[in-house]
């Protein structure tokens, strides 16, 4: 980092601290290492002083409080920035490599039952029970990634409306809701699917109001039939007029890339998370499985036993498996979370005897090792029905253009008999790729950026995220 | 030269044993080649999407004419002695030959190599040659494959492109223009079926966003005709675009209570022949537009229209071309004025 640039990153980082408990303990931690290093290397016991005029003590300080270091200017773990600066992490070369051969490979051969098989050695580890996953990978606190709309460089207007667009499972719904919460503002009441599709207003009494309010889910304001879209015209009409006070707007990307078409928005403020890298994501991981009475918890890779993730992470480099999950994931934290915990594999310990000596071993070592399959990551969507690959994927782009499709609307949305439609539903239900949920269909999260990738390949719509 | 019995033996070289095994071996393993890249390319094609399967389908013709070329390298040298003066002999020969014999294979070849060079289409378009719509499935040496919407594998000789126009929809792009059309009476507001006409469209499931939907809106004799043009996803999805936003549409519109232009001849002529003579009537006592087109269908219908007015007012013809999306046309009729007048 420059010198210049270094006191109000420093400051940044100082002042984010208290907000951002997540970057604060592994910022630390580096940076006490790092400062270790730096000294018994260099020799240096001049002190950060020496680094540049920005880090010089002022007469008003003590002398005895060491400065930290620009290194401390860890980038926070969770920023909204606008729309168009989304980057997701890319792969690297040779992992980008890996995928277009195993790409090319699905392509010529409709159905790789081969590549869809989990590694024999994989086979003996045991999946970890609900308690211990849910322990080893907490949910993502939503409360705490919603403050970070309040320290964008364009933070939420104080009059006029802002929208947070995210991918599916990127959280905008509970983004929002945190933020209402936050800040008193009214919840928005979702339309029926019948008010939807009539037209109906009388959703808006409870827009009518004093103060803030807030919509979490702009996607369920819509169908993609000829009758589905008046009353999400008028609300954005409503919106780009400003005369509906302060409000947050969350929407799916994907409804978002239609919406566009069907109401042209172009001055509005769309914010978005910023996806997570393969660095964001390690200190993610890190805060989502907290150690335990000391131990020491390693991810090792179950195929290579190379060391993906260490909690606490103690200066680890950043491993190349987390590099590839955050890029694989296009830097959904949910995603990247779900895909995460799938791969979580322990000893089997059929026995008490094992369980007795694991036991021992830890108390011995103070380190925990789970292991990670590498199943996941390369087992492929599975190919889609022969003579229906057109009609399945016009199916996954419905539920993804809605977030989700109740099974009565899935007719009337597509060109398909119902019969036809619940076929499809089911078999991709059956092979994973879709589940219901809350009386809607989803795409799942495991099966998200292979159906994306597909979509993308028959030039459907994709969300541009 | 040639004419020179004596050096004919110069120009052909002796055929042994060994020679014609080698031809023969040449042969077989082009063939093979062009068969195995025509397959190969086609099943690669099958399983990707967009311009990467235009592309791939349009390299076969070019790689069979490769092959070919390279078979006649590799053959002629073993037949005839390869100097200038012999070629030239041979292609006379041959070239009188082929003038003679083989007029019309002879231009579906060379029309053929054009196809190939020029490239007024290929593998995978979708073109009108002399009436026919279709997808260009196999631009073979002779002829081109059209396969029709109604699945009918029309082939065409590559010579009758010297003289008919073709009609290339979407000229390599996997998108094409496709037209949806509505007929409603006139007393609407037209402003209001403009949108919802934009809407069905945009809200196809086939819709491919990057091109623009438009909606054009015509006067007729018999109410207002509504085009609405859009383009999908993939160019073989054009029939099923077509149907999802006629089918939608027509739901659409009577939601609105927006009234669809009915021609009750057609359907009572048959039945109720006084209700469609009454019919006629009024039409006769009205000024009549210049054209007037109905679609009919039943031989009693053209009965009673020629009964019901004066003679020379109405004139039959079947439509010869296919429509482009929904298949060949009801035979028309047509009350004419101008023919009243003459």
């Amino acid at each position: 980092m420059k010198p210049s640039v270094m006191k109000p990153a420093l400051e940044h980082a100082q002042c984010l601290w208290p907000q951002d408990p997540l970057s604060a303990p592994v910022a630390l931690r580096r940076v006490a290492s790092r400062v270790g290093a730096d000294r018994a290397g260099s020799g240096d016991h001049a002190g950060p002083s020496s680094h540049g005029p920005s880090a010089r003590p002022s007469p008003e300080r003590p002398p005895a409080r060491p400065e930290p270091e620009p290194e401390l200017a860890l980038p926070p773990l969770w920023a909204f920035v606008p729309l168009a600066e989304h980057a997701p992490p890319a792969l690297p070369v040779s992992s980008a490599a890996a995928q277009a051969w195993v790409a090319l490979k699905k392509a010529l051969t409709r159905n790789d039952e081969e590549g869809m098989a989990p590694a024999r050695q994989e086979e003996a580890l045991r999946s970890l029970s609900e308690t211990r996953l849910s322990h080893f990978v907490r949910p993502i606190d939503w409360t705490e990634v919603s403050l970070a709309l309040e320290r964008t460089a364009q933070p939420v207007a104080q009059s006029g409306v802002t929208f947070v667009v995210a991918p599916p499972y990127g959280g905008h719904g509970e983004v929002v809701e945190a933020w209402a919460e936050r800040h008193g503002a009214r919840l928005l009441e979702t339309p029926t699917t019948a008010q939807v599709l009539a037209g109906d207003d009388s959703w808006r009494a409870t827009w009518d109001g004093e103060g803030p309010w807030a919509l979490p889910r702009l996607e369920r304001f819509f169908f993609r039939s000829a009758h589905g879209l008046a009353l999400v015209r008028r609300l954005l009409e409503e919106v780009a007029g400003g005369s509906v006070g302060q409000g947050l707007i969350g929407c799916d990307s994907w409804a978002w890339a239609f919406l566009r078409r069907v109401w042209p928005m172009p001055h509005q403020q769309v914010l978005t998370l910023q996806a997570l890298d393969g660095e964001k994501l390690q200190r993610l991981l890190v805060s989502l499985s907290p150690p335990s009475r000391g131990r020491k918890l390693l991810f090792r890779d179950a195929r290579s036993g190379s060391l993906a993730l260490q909690v606490p992470n103690e200066g680890q480099a950043l491993s190349n498996e987390i590099t590839q999950l955050a890029a694989h994931c296009r830097g959904n934290a949910v995603v990247a979370r779900e895909y995460w915990r799938r791969r979580l594999r322990t000893e089997p310990d059929d026995d008490a005897k094992a369980s007795v000596l694991d036991e021992a071993e830890v108390k011995q070592t103070g380190e925990e090792v789970v292991w990670l399959s590498s199943a996941h990551l390369q087992q492929g969507l599975p190919g889609f029905p022969d003579g229906h690959d057109e009609e399945t994927a016009l199916v996954l782009h419905a539920m993804l253009l809605h977030g989700g499709l109740a099974e009565e609307m899935l007719t009337r949305v597509l060109p398909l008999p119902h019969h036809q439609c619940m076929a499809l539903v089911l078999w991709l239900k059956g092979q994973g790729i879709v589940e219901l949920r809350d009386g809607l269909w989803l795409v799942t999260s495991l099966a998200y950026n292979l159906v994306r990738s597909q979509l993308r390949a028959r030039d459907l719509q994709t969300d541009p995220l | 030269m040639v004419n020179d019995p004596g050096n004919s033996s110069e120009l052909f070289k002796t055929l042994d044993l060994y020679v014609g095994l080698e031809i023969a071996t040449i042969v077989l393993v082009m063939a093979l080649l062009i068969a195995g890249q025509q397959r190969l390319l086609s099943w690669v094609a099958s399983r990707v999407h967009g311009k990467r399967r235009l592309h791939l389908l349009s390299m076969a013709p070019v790689l069979r004419l490769l092959l070919i070329f390279g078979a006649l390298y590799l053959v002629v040298p073993l037949l005839i002695q390869p100097s200038l003066q012999n070629m030239v002999a041979l292609m006379g020969t041959v070239g009188l030959a082929v003038g003679f014999a083989l007029k019309d294979l002879a231009s579906s070849l060379i029309a053929g190599l054009l196809v190939v060079g020029e490239r007024p289409f290929r593998t995978g378009d979708w073109i009108e040659v002399g009436g026919t719509y279709g997808e260009v499935r196999h631009i073979g040496m002779r002829t081109v494959q059209l396969l029709t919407s109604d699945d009918n594998l029309v082939c065409i000789p590559h010579s009758r492109l010297w003289t008919e126009s073709i009609s290339n929809s979407n000229d390599g792009n996997p998108r094409l223009q496709c037209v949806a059309e509505f007929f409603l009476k006139p007393d609407h507001d037209a402003r209001l079926v403009k949108q919802v006409l934009s809407d069905v469209a945009l809200t196809s499931a086939y819709l491919y966003f990057g091109d623009p939907i438009n909606v054009v809106v015509q006067e007729k004799p018999w109410g207002t005709l509504y085009r609405v043009k859009a383009y999908p996803i993939d160019c073989r999805q054009q029939v099923r675009f077509v149907s999802d936003m006629t089918v939608r549409g027509k739901e659409a519109l009577a939601r609105e209570k927006i009234r669809f232009a009915s021609v009750p001849i057609a359907a009572s002529a048959k039945e109720q022949p006084t209700v469609a003579g009454a019919w006629l009537n009024r039409w006769n006592r009205r000024p009549l537009p210049s054209e007037f087109a109905l679609c009919l269908g039943s031989s009693p219908a053209k009965a009673l229209l020629r009964r019901a007015l004066p003679a020379g007012r109405v004139r039959c013809w079947r439509t010869r071309h296919k429509d482009r999306h929904s298949g060949p046309r009801a035979p028309r009729m047509s009350i004419s004025e101008s023919k009243v007048e003459g």
